[in-house]
């Protein structure tokens, strides 16, 4: 019996198109996995993470990059906040008393607690002159609107509207955004003026200077749109001096 | 991932064997190719180093045989009359082992398996129940039973 079962089986022998297939099913195989073959998990991974890196760094950057900035001119010395469109504080710039200024920890605060935190602890700073220099001249104006709401006292306020140059430029003479602006509006009137003369005044020497040019414009007179809002937002100041009372003009 | 030439080898050595293992685990020639396939997949990605050519033979038995059960597992498996898959088989057979094998194919399963591998592959009890993941005893007790029941379809000529 087992000599029969054995010789059964032994005529069982696999086809010769079996082996062919199965060596062709293999090369077929082998082949297609040598090719660069990356896992779709992978490939899901490495999407999701360059998109997480690039959302990371642009809300970095959004996050990082000033939209307005408001200067603080004293006597002696200025400081100039980079305010993100978030309102936060991303960048302090002295021109003079850096130390005192250094040891506030303004960075990420809101601009108004950044403002009260300058006036609060330097001496410097509480006859001052604030400036809002912004691209948006409504988010300006609402920004210098809540500044005066602060009723900071012996603090003016002023608005500007502004580009990247003026900033640059300010910045490349050492004076503050708000400081270099007061004196672009001067040099209107008077254009012997230099930008070094003008870093000698203080800027209430400046603006005082700018008001009498102002009152000196007959009312018909043409004036530049420009012109027109800086000294109406002058006028309005003090004007809105003289009704809240607490500003020193 | 073992070479071509080393699959290649693989393959002329060893698919009769696998074509046996196929012919009584299996109901039809469509699943013996697939068998085929995966059991050479399996070898091709193995990095398993043997200790010897029984050791790699007795690999192949075992792959063979996981992956005719779960091609029973297959939900979409058809089934097949025995004779169909005698039929099935492409070659000549004598009219001898055509009767003997399909009293073999009759049986259940678990008898073919340990007929297939006493009486033609040789393996004892022990080595068996190896192979297969079974009891010593149970290899015994299975054997016993397929020669009677072998004896009783064949007519008097078994020599246990």
């Amino acid at each position: 019996m087992d000599k029969r079962i054995k010789s059964a089986f032994n005529e069982i022998k696999a086809e010769q198109e079996l082996k062919t297939s199965t060596k062709y099913y293999l090369y077929e195989k082998r082949n297609s996995s040598t090719k660069p073959h990356i896992n779709l998990k992978k490939k899901a991974f490495a999407f999701t993470a360059a998109c997480m890196v690039i959302l990371i760094s642009s809300s970095f950057f959004i996050y990082s990059l000033p939209v307005n900035a408001i200067s603080l001119d004293g006597n002696d010395s200025s400081v100039e906040l980079g305010i993100n469109t978030f309102n936060k504080v991303v960048k302090v710039t002295c021109f003079g008393n850096e130390e005192e200024i250094s040891c506030l920890a303004l960075r990420n605060m809101n601009y108004k607690d950044a403002v009260a935190t300058i006036l609060e602890n330097t001496a410097e700073y509480q006859s001052s002159t604030l400036t809002v220099s912004c691209k948006n001249i409504e988010k300006g104006n609402k920004i210098a609107e809540e500044m005066r709401r602060q009723q900071y006292s012996d603090t003016e306020v002023h608005c500007h509207g502004e580009n990247r140059s003026i900033s640059a430029e300010a910045h490349s003479h050492g004076i503050s955004t708000g400081k270099y602006q007061a004196y672009l509006t001067l040099k209107e009137y008077e254009p012997e003026l230099t930008v070094e003369e003008a870093k000698n005044l203080t800027m209430k020497e400046l603006r005082n200077r700018i008001s009498l040019h102002c009152s000196d414009i007959p009312a018909k007179e043409e004036t530049t749109s420009e012109e027109t809002t800086l000294c109406n937002n002058t006028h309005n100041n003090q004007t809105g001096n003289q009704h809240h009372g607490n500003y020193r003009h | 991932m073992r070479s071509e030439e080393e699959t290649n080898a693989a393959i002329e050595k060893y698919s009769d064997m696998i074509r046996r293992i196929c012919m009584v685990n299996l109901k039809n020639y469509a699943d013996t190719e697939d068998v085929f396939q995966t059991v050479f997949m399996k070898y091709v990605l193995s990095s398993k180093a043997f200790e010897s050519e029984e050791h790699e033979k007795s690999w192949f038995i075992r792959v063979t045989i996981n992956a005719c059960k779960d091609i029973f597992k297959s939900f979409f498996r058809t089934k097949t009359d025995p004779l169909d898959i005698i039929s099935d088989y492409k070659s000549e057979l004598s009219t001898e082992s055509g009767e003997i094998l399909r009293v073999i194919l009759t049986l259940p399963e678990k008898y073919r398996q340990v007929i297939y591998l006493h009486y033609y592959e040789g393996y004892t009890a022990p080595e068996i129940g190896g192979i297969l993941g079974k009891n010593e005893n149970t290899v015994y007790t299975l054997l016993a039973r397929a020669r009677k029941l072998l004896k009783d379809e064949l007519a008097g000529d078994y020599n246990g």
